[in-house]
């Protein structure tokens, strides 16, 4: 059974350094070989601390030619023109191996409305780019309900940090929105993953470890034996990733 | 695959269960709660679980029991009564609505029931060394019995009322419910100087680096593996040891030798000829 993270990131965290820290490229490898996830949707975390643009840049000189991770841009309001124009971006993501966004209004420091970003959600869904959404980022689940309302169509990554069963909180979005998906990071509830499936199917669920700050291997025993199908099990641990990174059109 | 350093890990890998290393959960819970939805809460969900995972008892503490007092503990023994060789129960301490003499004669009536106290202090705002609290830690002390606390970073339940805790009482077994999550520092500290201390690790196991940290500097002898079932998963507490830098050997204390080294003392757990055979 293979296994592609939806969910790790390394670099250097000035504000709380992780207590086995992932610092390198290479330390994430040696541990996505110890663990054996064969892939990775990647972050670096200065970009949730340092300049999103340098940051930004950090991840992509070091993933673009890496063929078992995908990188994840932090989005900023194109009103500044620090990134690149709207039109020209999908270029630059293929040339760097960038599959996808995640928005940070908290350390962004910018209003998270449809009018501030407006222009980057059209293309996420013009070219199928997946929005990965992490609630210790700024996004409260009120905005991204607003969001979805407007665009129901985008495709949602949600990382919950939360470890309390949460499925009151998410279920609703899985149920409106048909591109709605979960990170498993943080659901670690007893019987979650059997439950969830047994109403939705197995479509919207993600392996997600939250690497460096939890380990690659609990998720990975939680799915392997989980009582659903080994067709489900296989959607979660890499099926679903890789149909939405398919999905892209760069 | 989850460690490719491990042999352990790959056999649990590949059967989801060892006979030959079985799992004591320290820390349970059972039944209905209101901040959330638990798929598995009854007793006969939550031993589906166990057998998944070759839990063999899991020592709890029913949500009602400890949050709807006019309910009490009744679903807590019933449940123990149903299924003596897979649960037992720690007596809750409701700090609000305690009956001293009425909870410690139901512990001292019903041994194959109960192994000690359960507090919560966190939740109920009332510290640890409150002195409505103390005939319960005596009654405890006195019989040698275990008390599973909630500790957090807290001013209630925290290293420094554990410590009061523990320099009174040195014949009860304190078991630290989260291991004074965020004061893992403090938490090795603790253990060093009381040897009645064992750090519990539910809700610590999703934080990668503590358990190493743990390891080495107090090694596994002192640490319980639990999982606040029906709240989490076992194969992702156990997933999780697996995944942390220690020996084999020292997976084996945390899942099951540690454990059972401080459940000898009950009778029930001696009768029990299949988990002796499996020591």
């Amino acid at each position: 059974m293979e296994f592609f993270d939806c969910n790790a990131s390394y670099g250097f965290n000035i504000k709380s350094q992780p207590m086995l820290p992932a610092n390198t490229i290479e330390d994430l490898h040696a541990e996505m070989k110890r663990a054996g996830v064969k892939k990775a949707m990647v972050k670096r975390m200065e970009q949730f601390i340092g300049g999103t643009v340098s940051a930004n840049q950090l991840l992509a000189d070091d993933i673009k030619d890496q063929e078992d991770l995908y990188g994840i841009w932090a989005l900023l309001p194109s009103h500044t023109n620090e990134l690149a124009d709207p039109e020209d971006m999908p270029a630059l993501m293929r040339r760097n191996n960038i599959f996808g966004w995640t928005l940070i209004p908290g350390i962004g420091r910018y209003l998270l409305k449809t009018f501030v970003i407006r222009d980057w959600l059209e293309l996420a869904i013009e070219r199928n780019i997946p929005i990965f959404i992490n609630t210790d980022h700024g996004v409260t689940l009120e905005a991204l309900a607003d969001i979805l309302e407007e665009y129901p169509e985008l495709t949602v990554i949600l990382t919950y940090t939360n470890i309390w069963p949460s499925d009151r909180m998410y279920r609703p979005f899985v149920a409106e929105f048909p591109n709605f998906y979960i990170d498993l990071s943080y659901c670690i509830t007893d019987g979650g993953i059997e439950s969830f499936v047994k109403e939705y199917g197995s479509g919207r669920l993600l392996y997600g470890s939250g690497f460096p700050g939890s380990y690659f291997g609990a998720n990975m025993l939680m799915i392997k034996h989980a009582d659903i199908s080994e067709d489900d099990k296989m959607a979660i641990a890499n099926g679903n990733m890789n149909r939405i990174i398919r999905g892209v059109r760069l | 695959m989850i460690n490719i350093d491990s042999r352990l890990a790959q056999e649990f890998w590949a059967k989801g269960k060892l006979s030959d290393c079985p799992i004591l959960d320290f820390h349970g819970h059972m039944g209905d709660n209101g901040g959330i939805f638990l798929p598995k809460k009854t007793p006969e969900e939550m031993i589906d679980t166990m057998n998944r995972c070759n839990t063999m008892i899991t020592l709890f503490c029913g949500h009602e029991s400890l949050f709807i007092p006019s309910v009490g503990i009744t679903k807590d023994m019933e449940a123990v009564r149903k299924f003596p060789k897979r649960f037992k129960a720690y007596h809750p301490v409701v700090s609000r609505y305690l009956d001293v003499e009425g909870d410690i004669d139901r512990v001292e009536r019903n041994p194959d029931i109960f192994v000690g106290f359960k507090f919560l202090c966190d939740y109920y705002g009332l510290p640890l060394s409150h002195p409505m609290h103390k005939p319960y830690w005596e009654y405890a002390n006195k019989n040698h019995l275990l008390v599973l606390s909630h500790t957090w970073d807290s001013s209630l339940d925290g290293p420094e009322e554990a410590e009061k805790i523990l320099k009174r009482y040195p014949n009860l077994i304190f078991i630290a419910g989260h291991s004074f999550h965020g004061r893992w520092h403090k938490a090795v500290e603790l253990v060093n100087a009381y040897p009645n201390l064992y750090l519990e690790l539910t809700a610590v196991l999703d934080d990668r680096g503590v358990l190493d940290y743990f390891i080495n500097e107090i090694g596994s002898d002192r640490i319980l593996f639990g999982t606040d079932l029906p709240w989490f998963s076992t194969h992702h507490g156990i997933g999780a040891v697996l995944s942390a830098e220690m020996t084999d050997d020292d997976r084996r204390n945390i899942f099951y030798r540690n454990g059972a080294r401080l459940l000898k003392r009950f009778s029930w757990f001696m009768d029990n000829n299949t988990v002796d055979k499996q020591d």
